[in-house]
């Protein structure tokens, strides 16, 4: 056999040109995932109970943490903004200062990454468990497409459930910004509420929608996609292959949520 | 000719490197019970892995009704799935749903049944498993028996042309495995389906099957019939079919007939003409009353007991002691036959001091106990089957005891 030559095997292109073609692989696949997944919500039986399961899953049950962050977040968006507008005599505008601040960039990426912490991992998890034992197996051998009853659902309820928990969170967040604002710094209720709406316009709140939305779709895509292909990763099987699973969809969503932000924002603003 | 209903033609699959599947050829044909048998990771799941399409071959055909697996069209793919049903190793039951959910699955997901037919065939099946009750329960919180029952169940419950069986009565109890295998039997019979199974329990899968494969080192050893298969003189499937008797040799620690005539051919056969050796064999010839009479393991220690006494006094002058079949012991010294004479006096001397039989009282159960002697003398190298053959055509009656019956002393042998 020939070996490899001395600058052959100090060529750090070649790994990297593998880790470039398996990574687009890698991209390709999640897409026709994602394509798959989407068009078959609307394939006929209708899986109503599974959406309104799903939705529930992801969507109430979530309902807490969204409530109990958002609330804080307001909060502290409060204080600071306060702080920073009063040297500036701006202090009545605070309330459309939080408003703005949640509703166009803060609600949207901090209810997604919540919703990646809670829902995010346990449905990688879930279908990880699956797939290793062998449960998606049995899906097929009964002819049933795993991709429409486990992950058509779920990608239906996060279209729905992602921007609803924004819209949550931004009423949570405003409120905490009234209670730190108003209730606590004394600033005229009636002020905080007239600057918000004299200064937030539809198409703020359609954008934090837009994003929210397409926040929903990256997230779930990565989750699944994750536990679903678990038995193909390389780097461990079975109970360690779907921790591993779990951890890099975790990762990856919220890497990718903080890079769409920004490319959204750019094209919204 | 019949056409094969499954066929595999020249099929080869390799994992990292291993090869599994080494250009098999295999038919299964329809309406019968095919079982899958071979050494453990000698590519049986793997065999009906790529029959249900889980597993691409690397190479070869497999045809489904006479058309290739790969070459099928969706429509067709989907139709041929409707017909298989595969129960799965390790049961793959879904953890979320319950017992009730994961048979009525398939009905479900892929019939069109109303829910009222999808619950009477589904409870028909919980009662006929023995699963009446549990039907609430989660797969997590029952026995690993009864998650097999569940999986079979589940396997049957669309009444499928084909069923795939990985291994469905590893983990059960002995009656369970039983009443699995009658019920794979009783349902083919009904609805006449093809089974094809992957099973290690020999010889209960030879009385089920129609057409047994043997599978080793990714090569069919053998395929046909199960009365085939027990003529077949292959070393593996001679292992396979001795297989309990040879843990029961195992415990006694006394040769297998293929270990006892590797011996003899090591030890024996290249003795001079000049030094006489005499195989003999020692038959049990009512070991079967015996078992009958006085229960399974009275017979296993009523040969351990013997085959004891045979090594005792034969392993001091060189010679070697084998279990020649299921009732008979065989031995060979080097000495002429006249002279292992004393041998079988102490041989017999100690078979009548057994303790662990006694005479009844009138009116117990009891057997005699008749063991019958046969001997044949050689030099040099000579055909071992042959010498076997004579001393077993010259047996006469060794030892008789009258009527015999198990007693209580535990310790006595």
């Amino acid at each position: 056999m020939k070996r490899p030559l001395q600058w052959e095997r100090l060529n750090i292109f070649a790994p990297l040109g593998r880790t470039m073609i398996s990574g687009v692989h890698e991209l390709g696949s999640a897409l026709l995932f994602f394509l798959k997944g989407m068009g078959l919500i609307f394939s006929y039986p209708f899986q109503v109970k599974k959406i309104v399961e799903q939705t529930y899953f992801m969507g109430a049950k979530s309902m807490f943490i969204i409530l109990l962050v958002s609330l804080f977040t307001g909060m502290v968006l409060g204080l600071q903004l306060y702080y920073t507008l009063v040297k500036f005599g701006s202090e009545g505008v605070l309330g459309a200062a939080v408003a703005l601040s949640v509703i166009r960039e803060l609600g949207p990426v901090l209810a997604a990454i919540m919703i990646v912490a809670r829902a995010g991992s346990a449905m990688t998890a879930e279908i990880g468990i699956m797939r290793i034992s062998e449960q998606i197996d049995a899906l097929e051998t009964m002819d049933v497409n795993p991709v429409r009853y486990l992950i058509s659902p779920k990608m239906a309820a996060a279209v729905l459930s992602f921007p609803l928990l924004t819209a949550i969170f931004d009423v949570s967040a405003i409120f905490g910004g009234y209670v730190s604002g108003v209730l606590l710094l004394k600033i005229n209720s009636g002020i905080y509420f007239s600057r918000m709406t004299d200064l937030v316009s539809m198409q703020d709140i359609s954008s934090g929608f837009y994003k929210s939305l397409a926040f929903g779709l990256i997230v779930v895509t990565i989750c699944c996609y994750q536990g679903f292909f678990v038995h193909l990763r390389r780097a461990g099987f079975g109970a360690k292959g779907v921790s591993l699973a779990t951890t890099s969809a975790v990762v990856l969503s919220c890497v990718m949520i903080l890079i769409t932000d920004y490319v959204l924002t750019s094209f919204l603003l | 000719m019949r056409d094969p209903l499954i066929e595999f033609q020249e099929v080869s699959k390799a994992f990292d490197g291993k090869v599994i599947l080494d250009r098999v050829d295999l038919s299964i044909y329809p309406s019968e019970v095919t079982t899958l048998l071979g050494k453990s990771g000698v590519g049986k799941s793997v065999t009906l892995k790529l029959i249900m399409g889980l597993v691409l071959p690397d190479s070869g055909k497999i045809l489904y009704k006479g058309k290739e697996l790969w070459r099928m069209s969706k429509k067709e793919k989907s139709a041929m799935k409707h017909e298989l049903e595969f129960m799965f190793q390790g049961n793959a039951l879904f953890d979320s749903l319950n017992i009730f959910e994961n048979i009525a699955l398939p009905l479900r997901e892929t019939t069109a049944l109303s829910q009222a037919a999808i619950e009477k065939k589904v409870q028909e099946k919980i009662d006929f498993l023995e699963l009446t009750g549990h039907d609430k329960k989660f797969p997590a919180e029952v026995s690993g028996g009864m998650r097999k029952r569940v999986a079979l169940a589940r396997a049957l419950v669309t009444e499928p042309q084909v069923v795939l069986f990985d291994e469905p009565t590893t983990g059960l109890d002995p009656v369970r495995k039983i009443n699995v295998l009658s019920l794979i039997v009783d349902n083919q019979r009904k609805f006449g389906f093809t089974g094809v199974l992957v099973s290690h329990d020999v010889p209960d899968v030879l009385y089920i099957s129609n057409r047994i494969v043997l599978l080793d080192e990714g090569r069919v050893l053998f395929q046909g019939g199960p009365m085939e298969l027990e003529h077949h003189p292959h070393a593996l499937v001679r292992e396979f079919l001795d297989s309990l008797q040879d843990l029961e040799n195992r415990v006694i620690d006394i040769k297998s007939g293929r270990d006892f005539e590797s011996d003899f051919e090591a030890s024996f056969s290249h003795l001079s003409d000049h030094r006489p050796y005499t195989v003999f064999v020692l038959s049990l010839g009512n070991l079967s009353a015996v078992q009958e009479a006085l229960g399974q393991v009275t017979a296993h220690r009523l040969i351990a007991f013997i085959a004891g006494v045979l090594k005792k006094n034969l392993e001091g002058l060189g010679g070697i002691t084998g279990r020649k079949n299921y009732n008979t012991l065989i031995g060979v010294v080097p000495k002429s036959s006249r002279e292992i004479d004393p041998i079988l006096g102490e041989v017999q001397d100690a078979l009548l001091g057994i303790d662990f039989l006694k005479q009844p009282p009138a009116g117990d159960d009891c057997v005699p106990l008749r063991l019958a002697y046969g001997a044949v003398q050689a030099t040099g190298s000579k055909n071992f089957q042959s010498l076997a053959d004579t001393a077993m055509s010259r047996q006469t009656s060794f030892l008789e005891m009258g009527c015999l019956a198990w007693t209580e002393n535990e310790d006595a042998s």
